[in-house]
């Protein structure tokens, strides 16, 4: 009997610890790694004394990125701020900046706003970087993999740090 | 039996955890408890990566209802966006099955070879040339009868990136046909293929269909490949009147078919390509169909040894570039379409009948040919530079003709010579051509955040019959964010055919008339969508048309013998509505319903009829364990009226249901995709409205069962 329950135990434990590891949805994924970010980029001192992760575009993080702020509070030791913009007009307070347009034009359009600022720009569509942006989410083998333009950082006095280099693809324009 | 009771805790506890929210928490904590480098080896769940139940509800985006990428709710028109996923869930295996899922539409039947009219909103002809299809935006139209052609067959499922659809009038953007609906077919381009597919399908009715499809990247250019064969013997569900029934009952034979099986077999190759490089891109269509059975042909007789040869070819070079100077965006095209279809022993009474009181021994076959190619250059250019306006400017022309119309047939009904009778200075119809030129204008105005307004107005000229100028209006109300609201005004015309314009009295079935008009509507629609959250969309659509200068075909008595004539004397008055659900009930499984209303009336408030006053849709996908997913479809056709002086009885509604099993095992990228399917598992004896004279209606096929394989590498 008593192993009985044990085992059971056990049951009820081995599918949690491997599901919650193994396997996640695409965008809890991604928002993990958006915050991972902010402690491998070096950003220029400045005086703001909130660390701002913004999503620009069609929100396709829904909660994760809120549920996430709620526990991870701070950031490159600033208080973490999730902002949903509708406008390029407000990314100047960014430090990372995901950006998910439907539209190549627009991307053009940001990323040329965008230009010699210190923001992290982040995004998952295809040829993100080829059209400006610094690191790109892409699937591979079911998993989510990074991909990274170490130049375009250099130009916007963003720093990546050899481990984030290590990890990703790098990619030049 | 411990073994049985453990599994199904593990199931259920399963279970919970997937659909609690805490859950989430857990697996985002989880996830910010790894190192960076181990994000890398997060698998991303199933449901996520074949994205159909997220796929189904989330917003869509949608370019065909201005040429401006904008999403479903918010678009101009009344839209529907079906794509590759939804494909593959549903295991559609051809463009009938994947169209009958848009609110308002009902693939019914013609004559010829009973291929599919696309119905929207209630608007029914026997050619279907109200509504247009594109492929990548060419229209494919065939000028002799204004319908898409014989030689033409869609794209094959697997090569279709997406189909964007608006029901309703589309003319102030694409001209001519654009009156009931547009449908425009994308192909996949290489980045959505990216290796190599190799699959079989096999079926009911001796169907064997294999393909391949490829794409990547050669020598710096994008390349797409598709190649697909099909081989079938097609249903054999019986009609039971012909032309010759009718003949036979005037002059006491009895050789008709009928009552009897249709012939309806093909045999038909297709390749496919795009090749891209920067802003250039290129696609070809090739068609190769032999064996073609004829259905009831356009004799509307049971020929068992007819069958067509048809061929078919589609070519197109685009430049796109969306900033080619500042502010300014600018597309041109330039395509050709060729077709041709040869029918041969397309008997108009069969051997042994009495026709005019002369016995024929032989019948009277006709062996018909048509030639027909179109070339069109299309312009247009988007301009961003005023701060709330993007305008859209287009111009473009094309020229179609019909060349080579070959017809020979027994001049001596006593005498088994084929004598091609153009020697004589007969044809089944005159060689001719069209030329149309067009211009058009679009403002998208952006109020301010809530409103938006799109106008646009096109002109187009025809070389052989009046132009037309068609305007539109859409006002778009986004109440709140996840309400949005839309008023749409749009008129639309419809070309004559040929067939209508100038097909000789000789040829027996019906006379033209050079003398028509285009045919006009116009159209007033309202739509809601109401996103009411994350994983449940709504959205109804009110509809309310008027088609004046309709092309009818009545039956005049010429000779003694009861023939076909075109006038612009028809009017329609059509209204109704469509009310769509989408709902992700869980990350395992989603639900579609559409239900649509329509009643469609004539110019004395007669019933229009053969079209279902209600139809209704429904969509299941469910994923059971991590790598099956089941999908089950029902469609409900109802209450189809009879038009005026059509004394049958009434056609009987039908329930149609079809189930999909696919195994695809996306977590290790196992390169395999299997699915078995059953349509119209209720064997249901689905007829769609037939000719007014001929008793029984048109078949769709019984029960069909089939299996498909793919292999990715």
């Amino acid at each position: 009997m008593r192993i009985s329950f044990f085992y059971l135990i056990l049951l009820f434990l081995i599918p949690q610890i491997s599901l919650a590891i193994s396997e996640a949805e695409e965008y809890e994924i991604k928002a993990a790694y958006l915050f991972n970010l902010g402690n491998f980029i070096k950003w220029p001192a400045t005086s703001q004394d909130s660390f701002e992760i913004c999503v620009l575009g069609q929100d396709v993080f829904k909660e994760n990125l809120d549920l996430i702020a709620k526990k991870e509070k701070k950031l490159q030791n600033k208080l973490v701020v999730i902002k949903k913009l509708s406008s390029l007009d407000d990314v100047n307070q960014c430090s990372i900046l995901f950006i998910n347009f439907t539209e190549q034009s627009q991307f053009q359009a940001a990323f040329d706003k965008l230009k010699g600022k210190p923001i992290l720009t982040v995004g998952d569509t295809e040829k993100f970087i080829i059209m400006g942006g610094m690191i790109q989410f892409y699937l591979q083998a079911g998993k989510i993999r990074l991909m990274i333009d170490p130049q375009t950082l250099d130009e916007n006095n963003l720093k990546a740090s050899s481990k984030l280099l290590q990890i990703s693809q790098r990619v030049e324009r | 039996m411990k073994f049985i009771y453990n599994i199904l805790i593990v199931i259920s506890f399963n279970t919970i955890v997937f659909a609690s929210n805490e859950e989430k928490e857990a697996r985002l904590d989880a996830l910010m408890g790894l190192e960076i480098e181990q994000l890398g080896e997060v698998e991303v769940k199933l449901d996520d990566v074949f994205d159909i139940f997220d796929g189904l509800v989330k917003p869509q985006n949608v370019k065909v209802a201005s040429g401006i990428q904008q999403s479903t709710a918010t678009a101009p028109a009344s839209t529907t966006v079906i794509t590759s996923q939804d494909i593959e869930a549903t295991g559609a295996r051809n463009l009938e099955e994947i169209l009958e899922a848009v609110p308002g539409m009902h693939v019914s039947l013609s004559e010829y070879r009973f291929a599919p009219l696309y119905d929207v909103r209630g608007m029914h002809s026997s050619t279907n040339n109200e509504i247009l299809m594109m492929v990548n935006g060419v229209p494919i139209k065939s000028i002799i009868a204004g319908s898409r052609g014989g030689a033409w067959s869609p794209p094959p499922v697997q090569s279709i990136s997406r189909i964007e659809i608006i029901r309703g009038p589309g003319s102030a953007l694409y001209g001519a046909d654009a009156v009931s609906g547009v449908v425009n077919i994308i192909t996949k381009i290489a980045d959505d293929i990216n290796g190599t597919e190799i699959g079989f399908r096999t079926g009911s009715f001796q169907t064997y269909n294999p393909w391949l499809l490829h794409g990547g990247e050669h020598k710096g250019f994008k390349t797409m490949l598709s190649l697909n064969y099909l081989d079938t013997d097609g249903h054999k569900e019986t009609v039971y009147q012909d032309m010759q029934s009718l003949l036979d009952k005037a002059s006491g034979t009895n050789v008709s078919k009928a009552p009897g099986r249709t012939y309806l077999q093909q045999q038909r190759l297709s390749i496919q390509a795009n090749v891209s490089k920067e802003n250039w891109q290129s696609n070809l269509y090739w068609i190769r169909g032999r064996n073609i059975g004829a259905g009831l042909s356009t004799t509307f007789v049971i020929n068992p040894e007819e069958n067509h040869e048809q061929d078919f070819i589609q070519a197109d070079i685009a430049y796109n570039n969306s900033q080619i100077i500042k502010d300014w965006g600018i597309n041109a095209r330039l395509s050709y379409q060729g077709a041709d279809d040869k029918s041969l022993n397309s008997y108009s009474a069969r051997p042994g009948a009495i026709r005019n009181g002369e016995l024929l021994p032989y019948g009277a076959p006709n062996n018909v040919g048509y030639y027909q190619r179109q070339t069109r250059l299309d312009l247009s250019s988007l301009y961003r530079g005023f701060d709330k306006h993007i305008i859209r400017l287009g111009i473009g022309a094309s020229y179609a003709e019909l060349y080579k119309t070959t017809w020979s047939y027994l001049l001596n009904k006593q005498s088994p010579v084929m004598v091609d009778v153009r020697a004589l200075g007969m044809v089944s119809i005159p060689e001719n051509a069209r030329q149309n030129r067009y211009l058009f204008a679009q403002d998208t105005w952006h109020i301010d955040s809530n409103w938006e307004l799109t106008t646009g107005i096109r002109h187009d000229w025809y070389s052989d019959f009046e132009g037309t100028t068609n305007p539109r209006a859409a006002l778009v109300w986004q109440v709140m964010p996840s309400l949005t609201a839309k008023l749409l005004y749009g008129k639309a015309f419809r070309a004559p055919s040929f067939v209508e314009m100038y097909l000789p009295a000789s040829n027996v079935v019906a006379a033209g008339n050079p003398h028509l008009k285009a045919e006009v509507s116009s159209t007033w629609e309202i739509g809601v969508d109401y996103r009411l959250n994350s994983d449940l969309n709504l959205a109804l659509n009110v509809f309310d048309y008027t088609v004046t200068d309709k092309i009818q075909r009545t039956l005049t008595k010429l000779n003694n013998f009861s023939i076909y004539t075109y006038n612009n004397i028809g009017t329609l008055k059509g209204s109704g509505f469509e009310l769509e659900t989408r709902w992700k009930i869980n990350n395992k499984s989603s639900l579609l319903f559409n239900y649509a209303y329509a009643k469609v009336k004539t110019e004395n408030s007669n019933e229009a009829g053969n079209y279902p006053h209600h139809q209704a849709y429904v969509r299941h996908d469910l994923l059971l364990g991590n790598n099956w997913f089941f999908d089950t479809k029902i469609n409900w056709v109802s209450n189809r009226d009879r038009p005026l002086g059509d004394d049958r009885p009434l056609l009987k509604d039908y329930v149609e249901l079809d189930l999909t099993l696919r195994y695809k095992n996306m977590s290790k990228f196992n390169p395999w995709d299997i699915a078995i399917g059953v349509r119209n598992l209720l064997n249901e004896d689905r007829r769609e409205p037939g000719d007014a004279r001929l008793i029984g209606d048109y078949p769709k096929a019984g029960r069909e069962i089939f299996g498909e394989i793919r292999y990715k590498f």
